[in-house]
């Protein structure tokens, strides 16, 4: 009698396991949700107050290229974009008037009155309006990087983030000046550049504005190399710059006011010429892409531009153009 | 007379069926180790694939997960407002412990000289929460890096991890190629 | 020598031009200016372990089944087989932590079988092939003590009962179903379910979830009084070494020569693996087992079909278990514009990966595919097994003496000291080993 109990307790077990390993096997259990993971939930940051939105989308140009890193827009609001071993023009209705191949990929493309301007890796090369390359200027620092480049007049400013100054060339290719080292006489602090963010614009007073990412401030220059004045700081308030390196990209309006992409939290927003905070353009519900997650370089925006007419251009990160004109 | 018979058939049949399997056993195996020349026998983590989920903490077979945080020095801006160090969205931006994205202190901040920082992860307090890696990515250069670290990994049969990853992450990777950084030794 | 030369300066011009345009591709990071003179420190890895210790393993593991074997066969000594045991349980069980072994290796080389691209470690191969050519020849001596967890139950068999035949049988059926769902899963690339249910591995690491550790106690309790439950009733590996050990050239006998039908041997086996001696009396029925042995026979394929059928109905839930196939479904059912709070992690991860959905279907579509055929195959063998089954037991073999069963018999050696022949027994009726007898 008690050997049957035995044998049938034991049996009983085991057959108990063999219902347990089937159980797990075979039951899935409930997917792990943003919800109930872990770590800050970045949608809240990126949320802001729609209140605050001073521009409307006026309209998207789908280029059907790749690989587009840079855009800029002429007087006469004609789209400019440059990518990967290509540039292309396109009309203010969108469509494609006209592109030319170049040997390696853009970082960024700026316009003079007779010259596309384009860089490339450490050096920049310049091209005649038709497409024709003019002249590959030589490279201040052969291991640099040109993430933003502004014309004012004959000269040509260049941002190069590896070597983290501004280079001011004449016309003719010549270096002219070097800006940017950290100097008491100068006034600068020296440009802090954690990643391959350092953009630069030229403001209505002929004054060289650049982004220090690292110290979350906009620095204004005079074209001799003298800081004159800075705004920016570092908050996660409407007001301030986020993270380690923003705003990675900047654009002046006709009217002197500062259009800012900042990433991370991917938002465009408007400051005006003392750094005060006017509207936010757009955020990352206004662009294709989900930003949840690190898989790769993932900012929402490549690059943006303005127009003579006030309106903001916008380069997204599926080479797209999106538009957007103040509200009325 | 029968029976020594039917013993002597059965043997050849025994016989036959050795031969048999051995010979099959013999190809299979000169096929299999053929291939496991290549001996793709570690697992590791791809950081491109790496969605910072937590998994890498609890689901590895270990007390202490075999997967850990790695500092990639070459990438990293020496930031004061490092964001892999600080949480995102606090009010006050200063260095008091619940500012701090870390939940086991394990990353270290050191002042070089202004407006530099560097920081290191203490390993031994380091769980593999990828908490750090998440805001370093999304807000900074990404420098901070999930890795399971070999020496820790007990290089289970299947990894239990790799099971469970949303993003299939984890592979087996050669052991020429142990550690799979991103943006380290040239790789983008 | 000019030309030599120019050679040389083409191709070093060739290889800087290339490094620059290589340059330009990489992303770098522009290192910050340190004034004082700081240096960034590098990078900290760690070093991968030697592979030194995978050999070691291999060595270990032939080492054992030669002296095991020799133990078994030659020695006959169930003392030294149990202090063998011991030593595997500590080395390959709670020093090498019982990962890898055997067991789990038949994952391994189903997986390579049927995916070409996998590679398999070297260790997973020896581990798989080593034991079977020992048991080709000399029987399950891989069971006896070398297998960690082998051991561990066998330490644990203090309190044996016997199991009626046909509760065996039954429960023999386990082993096959674990198997055909070890070598489906495995080779459809989906998990590797016997090292993910492995029982006694929590017990080696001193570590692991609650479920492992009691499925562990279960079975080490179970395994109190049916004596090494995971061995006989569980094992996948233990299905193809018992096939295997029908055929080997030499067996581990009870007598070392000729049985004298005692029947001292009769209880010496805790796993109910000795053959008692068939009379004679029961060749009578001959007529009605040929019947009885024609029938099954036929039964057989319709068994087969049957329970193939049966499984390949379920071939979906069996999918269900893939990583891939169930993410598909997710992303079926989760529609773009739920809240983004209540969306599983992997569906987010997969659509902004930027990978279409349509190759994932396709890739699924194909895995659900294999999943049926592999299905049809499982079940298909498991009605072979019970066909077979049913056919062995009628068929009539004479036997006169008492034999370890060949497919069943551990090698444990348990039975060779019950056995009086070649041995003294002295005053107190106690069966003494003469020291030299060949």
């Amino acid at each position: 009698m008690k050997q049957k109990v035995i044998i049938v307790f034991a049996v009983s077990l085991l057959l108990f396991t063999v219902y347990l390993i089937a159980r797990d096997l075979f039951r899935h259990p409930a997917s792990v949700t943003q919800a109930n993971c872990c770590g800050d939930d970045y949608t809240e940051l990126k949320k802001f107050d729609t209140t605050l939105v001073g521009y409307s989308k006026a309209g998207i140009i789908e280029t059907s290229l790749k690989g587009l890193t840079g855009i800029a827009v002429d007087q006469n609001n004609e789209i400019y974009v440059c990518g990967n071993k290509i540039v292309a023009v396109f009309d203010s209705a969108g469509v494609l008037d006209r592109s030319f191949v170049i040997d390696t990929t853009a970082s960024c493309i700026a316009l003079g009155e007779k010259w596309i301007y384009v860089g490339m890796g450490p050096a920049v090369s310049r091209f005649d309006m038709a497409g024709k390359k003019e002249e590959s200027w030589d490279p201040y620092n052969s291991e640099g990087y040109i993430t933003s480049i502004a014309v004012n007049g004959p000269y040509v400013y260049l941002a190069d983030a590896v070597s983290k100054r501004i280079l001011k060339y004449s016309g003719d290719g010549h270096l002219e000046k070097v800006i940017g080292e950290k100097d008491s006489t100068t006034g600068s602090p020296g440009f802090i550049i954690p990643s391959m963010y350092f953009d630069i614009a030229f403001g209505a007073f002929n004054d060289l504005w650049a982004v220090n990412p690292g110290r979350l401030q906009v620095e204004n220059y005079t074209t001799s190399g003298y800081m004159q004045s800075e705004w920016g700081k570092a908050s996660f308030e409407d007001g301030g710059f986020t993270g380690c390196c923003n705003p990675a990209h900047i654009a002046l309006l006709p009217d002197g006011k500062f259009v800012t992409y900042e990433k991370g939290l991917d938002k465009i927003k408007v400051f005006d010429p003392t750094g005060e905070f006017v509207c936010m353009v757009a955020g990352a519900g206004s662009f294709k892409g989900n930003t949840d997650f690190q898989l790769g370089n993932n900012n929402l925006v490549k690059d943006i531009a303005t127009g003579n007419d006030g309106r903001i251009y916008v380069l997204d990160a599926y080479n797209q153009i999106v538009i957007f004109k103040m509200k009325d | 007379m029968d029976n020594s018979r039917k013993i002597k058939r059965r043997e050849f049949i025994n016989k036959g069926v050795r031969l048999g399997i051995g010979v099959g056993l013999g190809a299979l195996a000169i096929d299999l180790s053929t291939r496991s020349a290549e001996g793709k026998t570690i697992w590791q983590i791809d950081p491109s694939k790496c969605v910072q989920c937590d998994k890498c903490s609890t689901d590895c077979v270990l007390d202490t997960s075999a997967v850990k945080c790695i500092h990639v020095t070459d990438m990293c801006g020496y930031c004061d407002l490092c964001s892999g160090y600080l949480r995102t969205g606090t009010k006050n931006l200063n260095t008091a412990a619940e500012n701090r994205q870390c939940p086991t202190g394990a990353i270290v901040r050191k002042f070089v000289e202004e407006p530099f920082f560097e920081y290191t992860i203490v390993e031994e307090l380091c769980n593999g929460c990828a908490k750090c890696v998440k805001s370093c990515g999304a807000f900074g250069n990404g420098s901070l890096q999930l890795q399971i670290q070999q020496n820790l990994c007990v290089n289970c049969n299947q990894c239990s991890i790799a099971r469970v990853c949303p993003g299939q992450a984890i592979s087996r990777v050669d052991r020429s190629t142990p550690y799979l950084l991103k943006g380290f030794g040239g790789k983008s | 020598m000019k030309h030599k030369a120019q050679l040389i300066m083409l191709i070093v011009v060739i290889s800087l031009i290339t490094y620059n345009v290589l340059a330009q591709q990489i992303q770098r990071f522009p290192k910050p200016e340190f004034e004082s003179g700081y240096q960034t420190p590098l990078t900290q890895v760690s070093k991968i372990q030697p592979v030194f210790f995978e050999y070691l393993d291999m060595f270990v593991l032939v080492g054992c089944m030669a002296l095991m074997t020799w133990l078994v066969l030659k020695k006959r000594s169930r003392k030294a087989v149990f202090w063998l045991t011991v030593f595997s349980l500590l080395y390959f069980g709670f020093y090498r932590e019982g990962c890898i072994c055997p067991v789990g290796s038949v994952q391994n080389i189903s997986m390579a079988i049927f995916n070409p691209g996998y590679v398999v470690p070297l260790t997973a191969i020896v581990f798989f092939i080593v034991p079977i050519i020992f048991t080709l020849f000399f029987g399950r001596t891989f069971c006896a003590g070398v297998c960690p967890l082998g051991a561990i139950q066998d330490l644990f068999a203090v309190r044996p009962v016997s199991l009626k035949p046909w509760i065996r049988y039954v429960l023999g059926l386990i082993p096959v179903i674990y198997l055909g769902l070890a070598v489906l899963f495995s080779a459809t690339g989906t998990d590797f379910i016997v090292c993910r249910y492995d029982p006694f591995i929590s017990f080696f690491r001193i570590n692991g979830s609650s479920l492992m550790f009691f499925l562990g106690a279960a079975l080490l309790l179970t395994g109190i009084f049916i004596a090494r439950p995971y061995c006989r009733f569980f094992c996948p590996y233990g299905v193809i070494l018992n096939f295997i050990s029908r055929f080997s050239r030499k067996h581990v006998s009870i007598t070392p020569s000729t049985c004298i039908n005692c029947k001292l041997c009769e209880n010496a086996c805790p796993y109910d693996a000795i053959d008692k001696p068939e009379g004679l009396s029961v060749k009578n029925d001959n007529r009605e087992l040929v019947k009885k042995l024609i029938i099954y026979c036929l039964i057989t394929p319709a068994l087969v079909v049957v329970t193939g059928w049966t499984a390949s109905k379920y071939h979906e839930d069996f999918a269900e278990v893939n990583f891939k196939v169930r993410l598909a479904h997710e992303l079926t059912t989760t529609g773009t514009d739920a809240n983004p709070a209540d969306i599983p992690t992997e569906v987010t991860t997969f659509r902004s990966s930027g990978q279409p959905l349509e190759a994932l279907r396709k890739e699924v579509d194909k895995i659900i595919h294999r999943f049926n055929i592999g299905s049809w195959i499982v079940g298909g063998f498991l009605g072979l097994i019970i066909g077979l089954t049913l056919a062995r037991l009628t068929i009539y073999r004479y036997k006169d003496d008492y034999q370890p069963n060949r497919g069943n018999c551990l090698s444990c050696a348990r039975c060779v000291d019950y056995c009086p022949v070649g041995k003294e027994i002295n005053n107190e009726m106690q069966i003494v080993e003469l020291k030299k007898y060949d």
